[in-house]
């Protein structure tokens, strides 16, 4: 589903060359749950970015179901996340001038199927939430909106960004189980950045990262549940 | 439910949108309001002038007989008399014949002339205790038709027609009756005259309707009337302008004194000069400061839409398309911006006519009714709109032509410069704080300019506010009060007058090259008429030398310093250096000393035609007597017109300066919240903060000061001369050591204010908050 070849992502400040990806190879399957692991500057966002179209490669090539991301131009890039891929990031990114249920509404939109904004609201449990501006939400909570915008449409693929980093344990556990659900039920394909280990554990395949190389590949036949990992 | 977020966006920058839209809608009323007034004077003018045939030329005629007609009128009317007047009172049939023997002699000069006696009478009108002149004019038949502007015209003895303005000043009703020459009149109605938009009367200066007025009687009525018969000739030309006659103008007819143009008579001609320095004034200085308006609206604009990068971002990320993230801010830049240039040009419309009412109180014309123009709404509304709506889109294309992620992580750079902590420690004499500083400055360079640019036009349109106010001391007002006069003298043509209570003067009119010109000799050892230079060294003893100019004289035509110049006048040409620049903007004069320019017209070096008096000198002993202050008073009162405009632009430009200088200061502190509040954190005092965020603002706004006095001074003077020669009219506009120290305590005020309510609302956020956000 997803391939990325011979990756190398590079950035230049003056004469200073900063590798942040070099030569990553990696094939992510339909319905996996993967987890990239790694401490800061190890190229994890990057590689989330170059993978989903955020950013471009410097060297190699990345398809994502049978089109080549790298060939594609903006505007292609765009309709391709537009209708294929769901978005959480860490800090959230809510639109603070929308209310809850509108914030989702703004991922229903992008969608030719959404799902039904009720359904979404509640599947994250906030639903009771849904006139709120995101300053009245708690870390927590606005995560679970982020994740209603980034589902509403039906992605194929979820390319979450440390979407626990802010949160404390029980408020990053029910992410993680809404996740996880997200997983088994619909069958997303999940790609999970984080630097917290115990995360991992939920995961089909861990890619831990280190100077932007993948270092090791840990494959797990029996995951964990999301409420039975133990925060690190 | 996009479009809910970008409109709930901006609502949270009320404040700032409130000044932006106050700087619009004025760009937009500032110039509806004076194109709307000046170009329903202008339509209204044009359409009056041209169906009641407003001469084109006007011809005065010798008032003395010549000798072949002193023959005629003792043959064939047996009159011995050498006065034109003369010959009327004692056969008026005898001085029509003369007179129309004079019009057919010089119609036969060009065929594309026609000519028509203006005849007039000046009698007194009795107000009260008081008396004014009243000039009564016959009825012509086809040249300057009588305008009938209310009631009816005088048919039967006893009836008369008067100037509305001058009933108006003194509460006279139609059907009133009014003592004219000791006989009473009943007012019929109130009529206008193409000849005359302004009463001159006894002297070219005198311009006001509440002492001097025009009148028409019935032809049978004006025959019988007591007193002095005068006139003048009007003609009209077809196929050929005035200029061009007067030019070709080459025959020596004895009785033809003088040839003016429509335009260049003050009667007929003012309004001319007054709706071109109005177009120069009012519409070219309006589209300046609309233009500079809508650059900083603009400017401003697009720095807040950088502060939505972060949601672009974010639904870039998501996958929404370039158009439909930019519709939505598009659709409420134009909405907005529309609305507001709307009511901005409503506004205009809706005051332009007092505007031109105040006009034609002055001015004697028919009623002006602004109406709606479309080219002036586009210029008002359209243009900026398109500015203002390019200027946004391109912004928006720049941030959408960025990656998702660029825009999603926050433009947070380190606080200073750390290039510049490198070099600092070369700078060690300067304390930390100040080190700190002008790292800050240099930190953000983009900004910076942007802001420096940005104040020298708020600097500068404050500036040009306070330059205009003085404009018209400067220039006939300014020229007369330094005089060292009380009053002048003009001597009768033809008997010397008495020069033991002044000083000799001679004053002609001249020509270069088509431009008219007051041609003055003096004296080198003048000491009530002061000539000199910017430097103010005396320019008098030059004068033995060759010319000295005004400055309205050399921004006119472009003569300066060394050019040799030449002046015709009475067939002959003068033609000397020039030797100095007088600073005075009295209009074109030329100075020369008076023994040469007596010596080269008259063969007569003593020749003189005024006394310049630092007395009031006696009207008895001269043909008129030009009182200073009256002049003033007379030349202010004409002012008032355009002071009107003026006030307009000036309260305008300045209300938008002020609200530049307030928007950029409270952006300055807007943009370094992240930096306050983090230093706040780090346990910095207020004052501290002050010197090293804003302090550097402080410094940008002296250094944009500064620039912007030179700056100022050269645009100011590009600007007058393009005036003076795009529309032959001279704006001495400039700004003065007082203006100066103005416009630092008007900065300094609202510099304080607007630093004070930014810093006000930056304390009532969470420091961590603040933290949080940016370091998302």
């Amino acid at each position: 589903m997803i391939e990325c070849k011979k990756v190398s992502r590079w950035y230049t400040n003056g004469e200073v060359k900063t590798e942040a990806l070099k030569h990553v190879d990696l094939s992510i399957s339909e319905g996996e749950f993967v987890v990239i692991l790694g401490p800061s500057g190890s190229g994890k966002s990057t590689l989330l970015n170059v993978m989903s179209g955020l950013d471009n490669v410097s060297e190699g090539e990345i398809v994502v179901n049978d089109k080549i991301l790298t060939d594609l131009k903006e505007k292609a890039l765009t309709t391709f996340r537009r209708h294929h891929l769901g978005f959480i990031f860490q800090s959230y990114h809510l639109m603070p001038t929308l209310t809850v249920r509108e914030n989702v509404e703004m991922g229903a939109y992008l969608s030719d199927n959404p799902q039904a904004l009720k359904e979404a609201l509640e599947s994250v449990d906030m639903l009771s939430h849904q006139d709120k501006f995101p300053h009245q939400l708690s870390g927590g909570e606005q995560q679970r909106v982020s994740i209603a915008r980034a589902t509403v449409k039906n992605p194929k693929i979820l390319f979450c960004d440390e979407p626990t980093g802010s949160l404390d344990e029980s408020m990053g556990k029910k992410v993680l189980e809404i996740l996880e659900t997200l997983n088994q039920k619909k069958h997303t394909t999940i790609i999970l950045i984080t630097h917290n280990p115990s995360i991992a554990k939920m995961a089909d395949r861990v890619i831990h990262m280190h100077s932007g190389q993948i270092h090791k590949v840990d494959k797990h036949d029996t995951k964990q549940n999301a409420k039975d990992i133990h925060w690190a | 439910m996009f479009r809910k977020h970008v409109l709930r966006s901006f609502k949270s920058k009320t404040l700032m949108l409130l000044m932006l839209g106050i700087i619009i809608m004025l760009s937009s009323f500032v110039y509806s309001v004076i194109s709307h007034a000046v170009d329903a004077l202008d339509e209204e003018a044009i359409h009056y002038f041209d169906e009641y045939n407003q001469e084109d030329i006007a011809i005065e005629f010798s008032p003395y007989l010549n000798e072949e007609e002193m023959q005629s009128a003792l043959n064939e009317c047996g009159i011995e008399a050498y006065l034109m007047s003369t010959v009327y009172q004692e056969d008026a049939e005898c001085f029509h014949q003369i007179l129309t023997n004079r019009m057919h002699q010089l119609s036969l000069v060009d065929e594309a002339l026609t000519l028509e006696a203006r005849l007039f009478i000046d009698q007194q009108i009795t107000q009260g205790d008081a008396s004014h002149t009243i000039r009564i004019f016959k009825p012509t038949e086809r040249l300057n038709l009588t305008y009938l502007l209310e009631g009816e015209m005088p048919s039967s003895p006893g009836e008369i027609a008067i100037i509305k303005n001058y009933a108006d000043h003194h509460d006279i009703q139609l059907n009133d009756l009014i003592t004219v020459d000791n006989e009473e009149y009943t007012v019929s109605g109130f009529i206008l005259l193409p000849d005359y938009n302004l009463p001159v009367i006894t002297h070219p200066f005198l311009l006001d309707n509440t002492h001097q007025t025009l009148a028409v009687v019935d032809a049978s009525v004006f025959n019988g009337l007591n007193g002095v018969i005068d006139y003048h000739v009007a003609g009209s030309l077809e196929g050929k302008t005035a200029e061009a006659f007067i030019n070709d103008y080459q025959d020596n007819l004895t009785f033809v004194q003088s040839l003016t143009s429509t335009e260049n008579n003050i009667r007929s001609g003012a309004i001319y000069t007054e709706l071109q320095a109005s177009q120069a004034m009012g519409i070219f200085l309006s589209v300046i400061i609309a233009g500079i308006g809508i650059i900083i609206v603009s400017i401003l604009m697009s720095r807040t839409i950088e502060k939505f990068r972060a949601s672009i971002g974010v639904l870039k990320a998501l996958g929404y398309r370039n158009s439909e993230i930019i519709r939505p801010y598009l659709i409420f830049i134009i909405g907005y911006s529309l609305l507001l240039l709307v009511i901005g040009y409503g506004l205009g419309l809706i005051l332009s006519q007092p505007l031109a009412e105040f006009f034609t109180s002055f001015y004697l014309l028919p009623p002006a009714q602004v109406s709606f123009d479309l080219m002036t709404f586009i210029v008002s509304v359209m243009v900026p709109l398109g500015v203002l709506v390019s200027l946004s889109y391109s912004v928006l294309k720049r941030l959408l032509s960025k990656k998702a992620v660029e825009l999603l992580s926050r433009d947070i750079q380190p606080i200073v410069s750390l290039k510049w902590l490198k070099i600092k420690q070369l700078v060690k004499r300067l304390s930390f704080l100040t080190r700190m500083q002008w790292g800050f400055i240099l930190r953000v360079k983009l900004k910076a300019i942007l802001y420096i640019v940005s104040m020298i036009f708020a600097f500068f349109i404050i500036f040009l506010a306070l330059s205009m106010r003085n404009v018209f001391d400067d220039t006939v007002i300014g020229y007369y009060e330094h005089l060292n006069v009380e009053s002048i003298g003009y001597c009768e043509e033809t008997t010397p007058c008495d020069a033991s209570q002044g000083e000799k003067v001679l004053e002609l009119e001249a020509s270069h090259n088509q431009t008219n010109v007051t041609l003055v000799g003096l004296d080198t050892n003048a000491t009530l008429h002061p000539l000199s230079n910017q430097k103010g060294e005396n320019l008098l003893p030059t004068l033995s030398e060759g010319f000295v100019i005004s400055q309205s004289f050399k921004d006119l035509t472009g003569v300066d310093l060394s050019d040799t110049l030449t002046l015709s006048l009475f067939q002959e040409t003068i033609t000397l250096e020039v030797v100095g620049i007088d600073d005075s903007y009295p209009g074109s004069y030329v100075f020369m000393n008076r023994s040469t320019m007596g010596e080269v017209l008259f063969e007569d070096a003593s020749m003189f035609n005024a006394v310049y008096s630092q007395t009031l000198l006696n009207s008895n002993d001269y043909r008129y007597v030009l009182v200073i202050d009256d002049l003033i008073e007379q030349v202010e009162t004409m002012n008032d017109v355009a002071y009107q405009m003026i006030t307009i632009l000036t309260l305008s430009s300045f209300m938008m300066g002020s609200v530049i200088i307030y928007l950029l200061t409270a952006l300055s502190v807007d943009d370094h919240y992240y930096a306050i509040a983090l230093l706040k954190v780090k346990g910095y005092t207020k004052k501290e903060i002050n010197k090293i965020v804003l302090g550097g603002y402080r410094t940008l706004g002296f250094i944009s000061f500064v620039l912007a006095i030179p700056l100022t001074l050269g645009a100011l003077r590009v600007l007058s001369l393009f005036m003076a020669r795009m529309y032959e009219f001279v704006m001495p506009l400039t700004i003065n050591i007082s203006h100066v120290l103005l416009v630092a305590f008007i900065y300094g005020m609202i510099y304080y204010i607007g630093s004070y309510l930014a810093k006000k609302k930056t304390a009532n956020i969470s420091l961590q908050e603040v933290l949080k956000i940016y370091q998302e």
